[in-house]
């Protein structure tokens, strides 16, 4: 309960603070923002549904308390995970690997019968080939994850937005999340906070934003925050429950089966994570992990088309006044914490001979200058 | 009354025979940045206490991690630079992530830091070692990876990586006359590093003497135990009682665990502030602190040979017990053959393209 408290005190205050970026530094919107092209796999499962067969993914999937979906443009595409499976493809085009054209197929079709494409994870072979770095051609060790859109045939490089705007943007739209705490209106996302120690009641409400941009994919942080002790609260409701039905077994057995393969879909906390396996006489005989770090920080893919972070920052407006001595690039670091905040470590400005496109100075909090 | 103005308690309190030190730390291993991550939650002491001052008789300390750093970029590098042209002095090293062969492949690199002006190529981590290690006044790998090669080195991996120890050579001292010193862990015990640094940060004040390692260089006084010996499920187990799902709160050496015969104190450490350690909250001790992990201990989850033999006859006390287990113990204490420096990939992987 202290930390909903928290969340009473800290949610408005970091809506000031963004509505405050916007407002001292007009254009703000463009730094770090790109289509709108957001996935999310979806989190927090109901027991009541959830029996993690395959089979019954699609509807189990619906009834997580943070929705799965993909969202183009504004868009909800799918909240299926089977769809959303099946349209992962791992490409390359940029990075030190060999193709697996020619390695096995592992899954041809899966437990429903759908055909696996050879570039789904699945399928994929890791086949290492270190070679010298070419910012022209291959350039680094990640690979590039898309999902393939139906509709256009387009490879989709989706962003995670760091998990937060895209786990609420896909909840906002499929409007199925209704629990007392939270409920999704189809446009956006109600968060009630109950009264606290020295707070009373109250209810936030994440709306969609005009854009897929630093300031709105860090101010989905703090509403998701929000929409996480919300959720806790349920969840303890329903504990609290079980265990005073004498319902304390928290772990069934299991068997690891001589052949299988399997899949899961969860958020970590910047975003998407899947698993997929293959098992053989009882061992692995094929694993792919895809946490958030690929989905956003992939490169070119194989038909030209950027990863996130380098899509978000190519073009961005510079706000930073420092000359070119002592530029820090903070309105680049901003754009690439907005999606992953471990990653500021990893991004090294480097500053070329450059020209002069256009001046101009951002108001100064009415300070004349 | 006398004249004296200092205080009487001030007659045991020395300055540090350094005034400043830099702690130079590399993530660029082949790792997860998990043990910079993990450091961040110790308290006995915590990150703040030793840059900030908070413990008397320690040397000024520079932090330079690629993951806490405020600098970014040239910013930050700047420092790796200096230290390498001996502008940066004293320095300790730290080392996280597994170290990379890069002797078995014709081009390219395994992990690297940092641009090379003159080839436009990135700067392995192994030059970085080779630059770093001999201007250091001490060397620290921290994590299983760096200490010991870790999940990266298991069998079949193709960029044939090991530990540190294993890249410089277990014999190998600082200018200062210090061995490496390892703290393994997946991820390093919070305190465990924390307290190792403080040790080493009072040696090179003049305030303590040769930290004492064991013959796999980790401190003795944090890795001399095992776990079982410090495990709250101890007593169950002296019993024959045995949990036989998880959710109980009984021994779990039948569900896979290790305990026995793993060199760590996490049992009796905890995780953060005391809260946690795997066993204490019902996991099962996989061996993620030692030489031999993970190979040695799979398949996870089975139950170890060891406890089995031990859980049998537990009946029979003492010496018996202690004796068979040291033969478990010390498979587990020793590093999978293949995890080597040589320029040959002996791992099991076979490379087409490389």
């Amino acid at each position: 309960m202290k930390y909903v408290e928290f969340m009473k005190k800290v949610l408005p205050l970091h809506d000031d603070l963004f509505d405050f970026f916007y407002q001292a530094l007009p254009g703000y919107e463009e730094v770090g923002r790109r289509r709108i092209l957001l996935g999310c796999w979806g989190s927090f499962n109901d027991p009541e549904h959830c029996d993690y067969t395959y089979k019954n993914m699609t509807a189990w999937g619906r009834k997580m308390f943070v929705t799965p979906g993909v969202v183009v443009d504004g868009k909800l595409v799918t909240t299926d995970l089977v769809d959303i499976n099946l349209n992962i493809r791992i490409l390359l085009g940029s990075s030190y690997y060999d193709d697996w054209k020619n390695a096995e197929t592992f899954v041809k079709a899966d437990p429903l019968g759908n055909p696996v494409d050879k570039n789904h994870p699945w399928n994929q072979t890791t086949i290492p080939r270190p070679q010298k770095r070419d910012f022209a051609g291959k350039y680094t060790w990640v690979m590039s994850p898309r999902w393939l859109d139906k509709r256009t045939g387009d490879h989709l490089a989706l962003d995670t937005g760091g998990g937060p705007i895209a786990r609420l943007w896909a909840t906002a739209l499929a409007g199925l999340v209704d629990i007392g705490y939270i409920k999704s209106t189809g446009h956006s996302v109600k968060i009630y906070l109950p009264k606290t120690m020295s707070k009373p009641e109250v209810e936030f409400e994440w709306k969609i934003p005009k854009w897929s941009n630093a300031i709105e994919r860090d101010r989905a942080r703090t509403y998701f925050q929000a929409y996480a002790a919300a959720c806790a609260l349920h969840f303890a409701e329903k504990a609290m429950e079980e265990l005073h039905a004498g319902k304390t077994k928290t772990w069934s057995d299991f068997k690891v089966p001589e052949e299988a393969i399997g899949c899961g879909f969860h958020e970590a906390v910047r975003g998407v994570l899947s698993h997929h396996v293959v098992i053989r006489k009882g061992k692995i005989a094929n694993y792919h992990p895809y946490p958030p770090t690929p989905w956003n920080a992939n490169p070119r893919d194989i038909y030209g088309t950027p990863g996130p972070y380098e899509d978000a920052v190519q073009n961005t407006p510079i706000f930073e006044e420092n000359g070119p001595d002592k530029f820090k690039g903070i309105d680049i670091m901003r754009a690439v914490r907005s999606f992953d905040p471990c990653l500021p470590c990893g991004v090294h400005m480097y500053l070329g001979g450059g020209k002069v496109l256009k001046t101009q100075h951002s108001p100064m909090f009415g300070v004349p200058r | 009354m006398g004249t004296s103005t200092v205080p009487y308690g001030r007659s045991t309190q020395k300055a540090p025979a350094v005034k400043e030190v830099h702690i130079l730390w590399i993530t660029a291993g082949l790792g997860c940045d998990g043990d910079s991550v993990s450091i961040t939650a110790a308290t006995q002491p915590s990150v703040e206490d030793v840059v900030l001052g908070a413990i008397p008789g320690l040397p000024k300390v520079h932090l330079h991690n690629p993951v806490l750093a405020y600098e970014v970029g040239d910013d930050f590098m700047k420092f790796f630079y200096d230290a390498e042209e001996g502008r940066l002095e004293p320095f300790v090293l730290v080392v996280e992530g597994s170290i990379p062969n890069e002797n078995i492949k014709r081009e390219g690199y395994w992990a690297a830091m940092g641009t090379n002006p003159d080839t436009n190529q990135p700067i392995t981590t192994n030059e970085w070692i080779d630059r770093l290690t001999p201007k250091a006044l001490a060397v620290i790998a921290i994590g299983t990876c760096a200490t010991y090669g870790g999940i990266h080195a298991m069998e079949g991996n193709p960029t044939g990586c090991m530990g540190l120890a294993d890249y410089l050579g277990w014999d190998w001292r600082s200018k200062a006359g210090l061995p490496i010193v390892n703290v393994p862990g997946c991820p390093v015990q919070p305190d465990n590093f924390m307290e190792t640094v403080l040790y080493l940060l009072y040696q090179v004040a003049g305030l303590a003497p040769m930290i004492p390692l064991d013959d796999q260089l980790r401190p003795t006084w944090l890795f001399g135990k095992t776990v079982h010996e410090g495990c709250d499920r101890a007593g169950y187990y002296e019993q024959g009682d045995f949990a036989e799902v998880y959710g109980s709160p009984k021994c779990i050496v039948k569900l896979g665990c290790w305990g026995p015969v793993v060199n760590c104190n996490v049992p009796k450490r905890g995780w953060m502030a005391g809260i946690g350690g795997c066993p204490n909250v019902g996991g099962i001790c996989i061996g993620c602190t030692m030489p031999g992990f993970p190979d040695k201990f799979m398949p996870f989850m089975d139950e170890p040979p060891g406890a089995h033999v031990s859980s049998a006859g537990i009946s029979v006390y003492g010496r018996a017990i202690r004796s068979l287990r040291s033969i478990t113990q010390n498979t587990v204490n020793k590093e999978p053959k293949w995890r080597h420096p040589r320029a040959e990939l002996t791992t099991g992987y076979h490379p087409r393209s490389y």
